[in-house]
């Protein structure tokens, strides 16, 4: 592949671009202003457009596909030829699922009203998507029948942009697939029960299992054949012997999911387009289950997250952003709001001017706007469907762009010392011990915490683990905040390697954990790092049997730490384990003293702190210290950012410069966010 | 009433925002607590501003109303916590793909009603009426109103500056158009509305179709007549000031024409 992605961007041929582009919607442009909006997107300083390819635009007989020669606006080969000949490079996202705000989400309808490809609720019900202007059953992706007419859709398609693939042509990326994510139904027993979901589901226990009378032990009942076995269509666990049912279904899920992105990326290969990025995106919600970002990247170069905030949501694009920082191997958003769909919440440019910059300061790398050329059905875009410039929007976005540019802000490096990881198994159980599981928690994402959807049983444990674990995280993180530590969210499922690269991991550990994640904690232990745990060292492995490589390790604490809190330090390896002993409560004092006093015994470095309502991010490069303030609110004040020496910070866009002995203080202004390099006093 | 092709172009973002500010009354109601039970035990409760109240349990019912104003609650819904389950069953299998959007929206509604008159125990009172309209009336009341390939339109001004625009079209009985006066590029250039009304009806007949009707009306206006409790009365003295104008003039003996008939028919 001539194509490869770096953690700061692409390299094509030998040149190394910034992933920064825009969509532009080919088919909803009238030909005559796609030169003139395509040269905007250029003026605007990017290198790459992205369209969808809708399926029920092109399809105009079943089987029968028209790629321009009865409408010249569907005539996508015009298009790449165009892109190329203004020096443009294209991501293509024939879907099959596009959303776009298009009526039916890019499906002819005879593929959506087919029963045999429809999803199904526990009860045999159609799983229905009251999406406007009209509601529709949502597909199956485990409708084999579903796979058949992909294959006739791709093949079609397949040939008209083979042609123009990188180098010869402008195509350097595909997307497999839209926000796969059951059709939005996010709910652990909201679907799938179709009859190829029971068949995929029975599949996948087998290849776990192997052998029905392991599944018969660790479920604890007789199973005689795999076909023995039902999925769970409520919540009824009581016990930990009774979970591994209901863990399963959650890993299945996840694996609907990435199975069907590597069977789509597959069938690209099959059909020579290869040589690609093929990417995937997630939609704007946290990326926890079903959503599994590690494991697709495994088959996909990289799997991004759409984001619609307003700049209210601050909390939320900080969590989110962060997240996906920690879990990608290349922090980009396929789809970052530059205007709104009218059905969803008004965004003003106000808006997209503050959570433009929010994301870029926690970490995100690469930005697909989308849109940037208005269409129907989408407003506040900086391009006009007739190729003219929204003044304001336009300026704004040129001048981003040229910020990141000039300023290589993509290439930045986070340095984090410290490792908060989520494990996965915790999440799952999280998603599944509910008593909501039949309704969609995606519109709560990030306002409601697991509390709300959680089954409060403790479930035979000491802890209620499902939305306590989550607590712990939390605590963590905002521990680590107050002290003015730099850390990063990692994923279970990302494996030893992430640990490695930081000083310390703090991990919420219960009565149990699933074996691959105790066995990679003990390994960093064992070659010498830290581990902050608590309030339990697990006892129990990912079945619920007894697996605890981390108990030998806490016989005897060699230190107890003088807090609030009983946390004690044990040798483990050639490291250290803190075990903390109780769930702290994220954002309260104690734990704010718990977790800064842990940080300072472990010597966690301390980078700029400053006091809330402002907050801060700091990132390096091999010769520059940049940092980030944000004054996430309606009031303007001072940000007193502590440092240890003289420093003098400059502001990268407005030119100011700040100079301070032992603090420096910055004038913010309401829903400000400042970009300020160190520079020698 | 909504054609699945809808064409929704040329939204000035600012008047779409000033028109979904328009309709936000902003005020905050004391959020509602939910219940939700299995076996007589509550398993879950909800306060929908605050999120979930752990380990709450349902006191005695007189003590509801002093624990729902220690909760700052203004009702309380106990169910049954499977009775969402059984919502999404029947509103999944009664689904007709065929309707419009909004009749598919009523369908819901009514499915929803029965649950909540009849499996939801309310403390002190239920929500208030549950409006559903019959979507077949509605077309039909619409229909007598405004023709098909006939524009409607809705423009608010602030000053001599537009605030927000709505121009709606409509084919085959269904809403096929929305847009906003963007498409003519004067979403965001002063107007002086009372002259350009005419010009801007020349400019909807020539692009999209003529103009049947429409609202001219200042924002200051608009906002007294929303406010006030008789809005046809704020509407004919905002007209008698010259800040409002139903466009043509006529319109006015259509608009009580056409509502003498849906009430009546009501």
């Amino acid at each position: 592949m001539t194509i490869q992605v770096t953690d700061s961007g692409l390299i094509i041929g030998q040149k190394h671009i910034p992933l920064l582009s825009g969509s532009m919607h080919y088919w909803r442009i009238d030909r005559t202003h796609w030169e003139k909006c395509l040269s905007k997107v250029k003026a605007l300083g990017f290198g790459i457009v992205c369209t969808y390819v809708p399926w029920s635009v092109h399809e105009v007989q079943p089987g029968e596909f028209d790629f321009g020669e009865m409408e010249q606006e569907r005539d996508l080969g015009a298009f790449l030829r165009l892109a190329q000949s203004l020096g443009l490079f294209v991501i293509l996202r024939p879907g099959p699922h596009i959303n776009a705000e298009i009526t039916d989400f890019g499906f002819p309808s005879r593929i959506l009203d087919n029963p045999r490809i429809q999803a199904c609720g526990p009860e045999g019900d159609p799983i229905i998507l009251p999406a406007l202007p009209k509601a529709f059953p949502a597909p199956s992706y485990c409708s084999e029948k579903l796979w058949e007419q992909m294959g006739v859709w791709f093949d079609a398609v397949a040939q008209v942009i083979r042609p123009h693939l990188h180098p010869k042509g402008p195509v350097i990326g595909m997307q497999c697939d839209n926000e796969m994510s059951f059709f939005f139904r996010t709910g652990a027993y909201e679907q799938d029960y179709s009859d190829g979901a029971l068949e995929a589901y029975r599949t996948f226990l087998q290849n776990k299992y192997e052998d029905t009378r392991v599944l018969s032990g660790i479920y604890g009942r007789r199973i005689e054949t795999w076909n023995d076995i039902a999925p769970p269509i409520d919540f009824e666990g009581q016990t930990p012997v009774d979970l591994p049912y209901y863990l399963d279904w959650a890993q299945f899920r996840e694996h609907v999911i990435g199975d069907a992105l590597a069977r789509i990326r597959n069938m690209w290969i099959e059909r020579e387009v290869d040589g690609v990025l093929f990417t995937h995106n997630i939609p704007t919600c946290a990326a926890r289950t079903p959503f599994n970002i590690p494991r697709d990247e495994k088959v996909l170069d990289i799997v991004g997250v759409d984001f619609y905030p307003t700049k209210k949501e601050y909390p939320v694009i900080r969590q989110r952003v962060e997240a996906l920082e920690g879990q990608s191997r290349f922090p980009w958003s396929p789809e970052f709001t530059s205007g709104a769909y009218h059905l969803w919440q008004p965004i003003t440019l106000d808006d997209q001017k503050f959570v433009t910059m929010a994301a870029l300061m926690h970490g995100l790398k690469g930005f697909n706007f989308y849109m940037l050329v208005e269409r129907e059905r989408w407003y506040g875009s900086p391009i006009t469907r007739h190729g003219d410039a929204r003044k304001d929007y336009f300026e704004f976005y040129r001048d981003f762009i040229s910020f990141v540019q000039n300023e290589r802000l993509f290439e930045l490096q986070k340095n984090a010392s410290v490792l908060i990881l989520t494990p996965r198994l915790y999440d799952r159980l999280e998603k599944t011990a509910t008593p909501f599981g039949h309704i969609t928690p995606m519109p709560f994402d990030g306002r409601l915490g697991p509390e709300a959807f959680c089954s409060e049983d403790p479930l035979g444990f000491k802890y209620r683990i499902q939305f306590e674990h989550d607590r712990m995280r939390r605590a963590f993180a905002r521990g680590l905040d107050a002290f003015g530590a730099t850390w990063r969210w990692g994923d279970s499922q990302s494996g030893f390697s992430p640990m490695r690269r930081h000083q310390a991991v703090f991990c919420p550990s219960f009565e149990f954990m699933e074996d691959e994640l105790q066995k990679d904690l003990a390994s960093y232990l064992e070659m010498g790092g830290t581990v902050v745990m608590g309030p339990e060292v697990p006892a129990r492995g990912s079945d619920m049997r007894g697996y605890s490589p981390l108990s030998e390790y806490v016989s005897r604490p060699v230190h107890k730490l003088d807090l609030d809190v009983d946390a004690f330090v044990f040798n483990a390896g050639a490291g250290r384990l803190i075990l903390v002993s109780q769930v702290l409560e994220p954002g309260s004092a104690q734990a704010s003293d718990c977790l800064g006093r842990i940080a300072e015994f472990l010597r966690v470095p301390k980078k700029y702190p400053v006091e809330t309502p402002f907050e801060r991010t700091v990132f390096h490069d091999q010769s520059r210290t940049v940092l980030f303030i944000a004054n996430p609110g309606d009031e303007q004040g001072v940000a007193e950012i502590s440092v240890a020496e003289k420093h003098l910070f400059a502001d990268l866009q407005s030119g100011e410069r700040f100079f301070g002995t032992d603090e420096v203080r910055i004038a913010m202004q309401p829903w400000q966010i400042r970009v300020l390099e160190k520079l020698p006093c | 009433m909504l054609s699945p092709d809808v064409k929704i172009v040329d939204i000035d973002p600012a008047h779409w925002c000033n028109l979904v500010k328009l309709f936000d009354s902003g005020e905050m109601n004391r959020g509602m607590l939910l219940v939700f039970e299995k076996d007589g035990q509550c398993v879950k409760a909800i306060h929908t501003k605050r999120g979930a109240i752990l380990d709450f349990v349902l006191p005695e019912k007189e003590h509801w109303d002093a624990m729902l104003d220690e909760l700052d609650a203004e009702r309380m819904g106990v169910m049954s916590v499977d009775l969402l389950r059984r919502f999404i069953y029947e509103a999944q299998s009664s689904f007709i793909r065929e309707d419009d959007w909004d009749h598919q929206m009523m369908m819901l509604i009514e499915v929803l009603k029965p649950f909540i008159r009849e499996e939801i125990a309310w403390h002190p009172t239920g929500p208030n009426k549950i409006a559903t309209l019959d979507p077949e009336k509605i077309d039909a009341a619409i229909d007598k109103f405004w023709p098909d390939g006939r524009c409607v339109g809705f423009f608010v001004f602030d000053g001599d500056a537009p605030y927000t625009s709505v121009i709606l079209g409509k084919d085959k009985g269904k809403i096929d158009l929305f847009t906003t006066l963007d498409a003519f590029g004067m979403a965001q250039t002063p107007i002086d509305w009372k002259a350009q009304a005419k010009h801007i009806a020349e400019l909807c007949a020539s692009k999209y179709s003529p103009l049947h009707g429409a609202l001219w009306i200042e924002l200051s206006s608009l906002r007294e007549m929303m406010r006030g409790e008789k809005k046809i009365g704020y509407l004919r003295l905002a007209q008698t000031r010259g800040r409002a104008a139903l466009w043509p003039a006529p319109l006015k003996w259509r608009l009580a024409l056409w509502l003498a008939r849906v009430f009546r028919g009501l």
